[in-house]
């Protein structure tokens, strides 16, 4: 338990905070994650894949968030690590996407998910998949070029 | 004839699982004439190396919270046989402290001498922690 929350909580964490745009919100549903995983492994009930499941967990409670509180900024880090290019990336062109296409891009490119997994987890066709992560792209450079 | 936006899907799905060498080929030809998805093909991958070095934000939860929440994870855990487990202990409990209470109950007579009993003279010394001891004086 201890040693799965050490692996993925900054995943989820980075996850829910680029999903919600809201870092305490994102700290509670790290927690509340793992809170269902241990109620899970109380129940034993199977768990094929741990980093799948969190993932699923947090997406599902990120919605349930959405719904009655629509995302209105991503939070950037001030500091001087972070540069004005990903500054403007993250406003102008992450920050327009409609919570659905970021989930998508994020899990593909900032979590790493083959086609194959992403379409396992949201339960879509592998060709659905790679066929809006197209569209997405297509978006991001629309918005790249206005 | 296709068109830029077949090409340009092969160019995202390729980015994403890979090709078969044909359909590179043929991408390839297609590139190699077209300035727009040549471009497409340069700014995915801009992008992509983007949002794989998103800037992170540190999880800052204190020491104190994540034992917050492990106390709040374990509390869960004992949540159902807590009823149980605290009529067994209540039971043991009662049980022992009943039984040692018995055994005090019954303080031991050090008859000294048999003689006649002076009731007046009769003392009680009490030698803690063990039982009162009821001593009969001696004429």
């Amino acid at each position: 338990m201890e040693q799965a929350y050490k692996q993925y909580k900054d995943s989820i964490f980075q996850f829910s905070l680029y999903l919600t745009g809201d870092k305490q919100l994102s700290e509670d549903i790290v927690h509340e994650v793992f809170l269902k995983f241990a109620i899970q492994k109380k129940q034993k009930q199977e768990i094929l894949s741990v980093k799948d499941w969190l993932f699923i967990c947090s997406r599902n409670l990120i919605y349930n968030y959405l719904k009655k509180k629509p995302i209105q900024y991503i939070p950037i880090d001030q500091s001087d690590s972070v540069t004005v290019e990903q500054k403007i990336f993250i406003r102008q062109i992450l920050g327009k996407l409609e919570p659905a296409e970021r989930e998508l891009i994020l899990l593909r490119e900032q979590q790493g998910y083959p086609v194959k997994e992403i379409a396992a987890m949201l339960k879509l066709s592998e060709e659905a998949v790679r066929v809006r992560l197209f569209r997405i792209r297509k978006k991001m450079q629309v918005l790249a070029k206005e | 004839m296709k068109n830029c936006e077949y090409y340009q899907q092969m160019i995202s799905s390729i980015h994403d699982d890979g090709a078969d060498i044909n359909s590179v080929e043929e991408l390839k030809i297609h590139v190699t004439d077209c300035s727009g998805c040549t471009e497409f093909y340069q700014i995915l991958l801009k992008q992509s190396t983007q949002l794989q070095k998103l800037p992170t934000i540190d999880f800052e939860v204190e020491e104190k919270t994540n034992q917050n929440i492990f106390r709040k994870i374990w509390q869960t855990k004992i949540s159902i046989p807590l009823p149980a487990a605290a009529a067994v202990l209540v039971f043991l409990i009662g049980s022992f402290w009943l039984t040692g209470n018995h055994n005090q109950a019954e303080p031991q007579i050090i008859e000294v001498e048999q003689k006649q009993t002076d009731y007046q003279n009769v003392q009680f010394v009490k030698f803690s922690p063990q039982p009162a001891v009821l001593v009969k004086s001696i004429e």
